[in-house]
């Protein structure tokens, strides 16, 4: 009796080597640039936290210290109210920061799944990439306000315009990748091992997706941040008691000349977030991609 | 001009300066002084060009915040959608800067003292469609003006009949006597009956044909206005004076441009694209008065602040839960923070402000401006209030308007009032002010009107719908009764009834600011709250 030995079955394509989480932060604090953009982030995030902690109620005012300039009371002057600019701008964060995860986790795991679900199955490619082709034809601004027109304003609805606006660009670099990854060899030898749908989605398709995924999900945070402040600076996002950036700056208008404080500092924070996020995600892009791991 | 100025100043010292440098030198210092006092002072905005004589020509540019949805006076009583009507059309009787009212379109007017009024209009006058102004088009105008609410519904219930005689004679036939009836007949702006006869008011005038100086061109709602001189007015006689005595229509064309945001008009000023911006904040007062690229002219205080409460249904609707909001307000703090400048606001109760002395009043103002805590408490707890919402709809669109929400909301948060903020245009909120499920207060202004009958808030079908047995016989004293002391004594009444039963609530009054180019000339700039016929442009 003769034994045949089958070989076993080829080991799945394994994905690209991807830096370790601690390899990548190793790499990233080599960079002096992307170090001072994660401590920015650090701290608004740790200010936006513990807000009620460092400085009282945003919307409190004292009438007779209206448009104050800089000063040990009030480190960033006061407001044509009379409120506290530190105050507003902390608070500011915590609206601004909050919007951008929760629109950044909503998105990053709808696209996602879209993406993947695209990607694998022909039949949901066509009907899912035809409705993120409707979504993406509108300009983002303008859905977001037909969306805010229809939903009403508020934080909740602030947060579903984004995710429907932003869904479907993280859908479709998902799908590409997806598309790649399902036509891989590996992806025939799971299935001929007998690997089910789910397994071959998270085993082998959406650890490839992990890449693009991570910096796509940075790109939707900062959008969404600068969304929210546009929405803001236009009078249809978040309500007037609610203290954010662009509802900030939109008040500053009447007094450009005369308060600069009123724009300088909820100014400098958009752009010092935005700006910090976009430093690491350039950042992590280039360590991420093997082309440049390589050099 | 600076040159020919100099010129002028040596050539006058020249008699008494020939020969001699210093004097000379001193002339033309002098003259220099004298060229940059005067720059300055024009810049400050306080003489609003009084120098300048008044000159015809060029168009006259005027921001607005929003084009209002309709041009027709009789299809709205938001009087920032007036501002058309104000300068195409003309009501039979006016109300000057001063608060007077005297008659435009009439001629002589005879009251019996009892039941009729005759008025006998003035002759000559015609229809910018070139038809002759008659006594059928002003009973035609009146029949359509008797079913809009407010003034035209007050003077419904006080008339049996209004009937022509002749081409140029109106009776008013009266169900009381009525003192009162020239005052009511200050918004009824007459249209040809051709346009206007058995119109409901359902369906507005967009083509607006009238007998006023200008007429209409062009408009296009949300995008702009436009009015040209009408060279067939016959104006009124008499010293310009708001909506009275001669119209002097001093532009060629007045082009109503919309630029919602109050910076931007600011900028549109300061870069000559418009000639006037209203409804600016008042903390630019002094940064325009510096610039030297705009004129500040502020106008008496005339407007008031305040909310209208919807008493149909909702919360609001507890007249307990009103008090409350009226107790959680310190109105000396919404004021100074919405407004800054104390020179600028007063923080009064008097629901006619003080610019207009016949009928300001402290009537039922204890209750105005005394912030009281427990009050608020116990008022809410007998109401039942357990922390729902109140949706207070507001606009940013009118700084007057807007200005004291956030404060206000501030303080009744600390009162234990949930109150919703809801920013609209203030094209939709005056949409949903009419529908008592969208609202639970509204923000509005108050003008300062030649009469208490004048005061649509207090109509019940003025959206909020305020319905009182007490405000009835009042406003029908008001309207009825030919003793001023016995009215007088009626509006006290009626005021203090408003501050017991909260239907409104007025935060203050506020001057309003409005920036001017330096080459547009007002001479009263309490006009700039609609009338543009007597401004007139330099170069």
């Amino acid at each position: 009796m003769s034994t045949v030995s089958t070989p076993a079955a080829p080991a799945p394509h394994a994905p690209a080597e991807l830096p370790r989480p601690a390899g990548l932060l190793r790499k990233l604090i080599r960079r002096p640039a992307t170090v001072g953009a994660i401590a920015f982030f650090v701290l608004m995030v740790l200010a936006a936290a513990a807000a009620p902690l460092i400085v009282g109620d945003p919307n409190s005012f004292v009438a007779t210290e209206r448009l104050r300039p800089p000063s040990p009371a009030h480190w960033f002057g006061t407001d044509n109210l009379g409120r506290d600019g530190l105050a507003r701008v902390v608070y500011g964060a915590r609206a601004s920061l909050l919007v951008g995860a929760i629109t950044c986790l909503l998105t990053t795991v709808i696209g996602t799944a879209v993406g993947i679900a695209a990607g694998m199955f022909r039949t949901v490619d066509l009907i899912v990439m035809r409705i993120v082709d409707g979504v993406m034809s509108f300009p983002v601004i303008v859905l977001a306000l037909a969306l805010m027109a229809i939903l009403g304003p508020g934080l909740v609805t602030v947060v579903i315009s984004m995710v429907v606006v932003f869904f479907p660009g993280v859908a479709r670099v998902v799908r590409s990748t997806a598309l790649v990854v399902s036509e891989l060899p590996m992806i025939d030898a799971a299935k001929s091992a007998g690997a089910g749908r789910w397994r071959i989605f998270f085993r082998y398709v959406f650890p490839h997706c992990t890449t693009p995924v991570l910096v796509q999900a940075a790109i939707v945070f900062t959008a969404a941040v600068l969304v929210e402040s546009a929405l803001s600076f236009i009078g249809a996002g978040l309500p007037p008691d609610v203290p954010s950036w662009g509802a900030a700056l939109a008040e500053s208008r009447s007094y450009l000349s005369t308060a600069w404080w009123m724009w300088c500092f909820p100014g400098l924070a958009l752009i010092g977030t935005v700006l910090s996020v976009n430093i690491v995600i350039d950042a992590s892009r280039d360590i991420l991609d093997p082309r440049e791991a390589d050099k | 001009m600076m040159q020919r100025v100099a010129k002028s100043l040596l050539a006058s010292r020249r008699p008494t300066a020939r020969g001699t440098v210093a004097i000379r030198a001193a002339a033309l210092a002098t003259g220099v002084t004298l060229l940059v006092s005067g720059c300055g002072g024009q810049a400050d905005g306080g003489g609003a060009g009084q120098s300048a004589q008044p000159t015809r020509g060029g168009t006259l540019t005027v921001a607005l915040s929003a084009i209002p949805p309709t041009v027709d006076p009789y299809a709205t009583s938001l009087q920032a959608a007036w501002t058309t009507a104000r300068n195409v059309c003309e009501p039979l009787f006016d109300v000057s800067t001063s608060f007077e009212v005297k008659p435009v379109l009439v001629d002589t007017v005879n009251y019996d003292g009892k039941l009729t009024y005759t008025l006998k209009l003035r002759s000559g006058v015609s229809f910018q469609n070139g038809q002759p102004f008659t006594a059928d088009d002003v009973v035609a105008s009146l029949s359509r003006y008797l079913l809009t609410p407010g003034n035209g519904s007050i003077l419904k219930g006080l008339t049996t009949g209004i009937t022509s005689s002749g081409t140029d004679q109106v009776t008013i036939s009266l169900k009381q006597p009525s003192a009162a009836i020239p005052t009511l007949l200050t918004t009824a702006y007459m249209m040809p009956a051709s346009i206007v006869k058995d119109r409901p008011i359902t369906s507005p005038v967009n083509d607006l044909v009238c007998t006023g100086p200008y007429k209409l061109t062009k408009y296009t709602a949300d995008q702009n206005i436009e009015l040209e001189r009408w060279d067939g007015y016959k104006s009124p006689s008499g010293p310009s004076d708001g909506g009275t005595g001669e119209k002097k229509a001093y532009a060629d064309k007045i082009v109503f441009t919309p630029l919602p945001e109050a910076s931007t008009r600011l900028q549109a000023v300061q870069t000559g694209q418009v000639d006037i911006a209203g409804s600016l904040p008042l903390d630019v007062y002094d940064s325009v008065s510096s610039s030297g690229t705009a004129k500040a002219l502020l106008t008496s205080p005339l407007s008031g602040s305040t909310v209208v409460f919807n008493k149909i249904s909702g919360v609001m609707a507890d007249t307990r839960m009103r008090q409350a909001f009226l107790a959680a307000l310190n109105m000396t703090d919404i004021m100074g923070a919405g407004f800054g400048n104390k020179d600028f606001y007063s923080v009064d109760g008097s629901i006619i402000p003080e610019a207009n002395k016949t009928w300001a009043s402290t009537a039922g103002t204890e209750n105005y401006n005394k912030p009281d805590l427990e009050k608020v408490k116990q008022l809410l707890k007998d109401a039942g209030y357990n922390g729902q919402p109140i949706t207070w709809v507001t606009t940013k669109d009118d700084n007057t308007w807007y200005a004291p929400v956030l404060p206000a909301q501030q303080q009744l948060k600390a009162a234990g009032l949930n109150v919703d903020v809801q920013v609209v245009d203030q094209a939709t909120l005056i949409s949903r002010r009419t529908d008592p499920s969208k609202y639970d207060l509204f923000s509005s202004g108050i003008p300062t009107y030649a009469d208490p009958v004048l005061l649509p808030y207090l109509q019940e079908s003025f959206p909020g719908g305020w319905k009182n047995a007490q405000r009835d016989a009042l406003l029908t004293k008001l309207s009825t009764e030919p003793d001023p002391a016995a009215r007088k004594a009626a509006w006290d009444e009626l005021q203090k009834l408003v501050w017991t039963e909260v239907p409104f609530l007025k935060f203050g009054t506020t001057k309003v600011l409005f920036a001017v180019s330096s080459r547009t000339q007002v001479e009263r700039p309490d006009e700039l709250a609609g009338y543009y016929y007597n401004t007139w442009l330099n170069g």
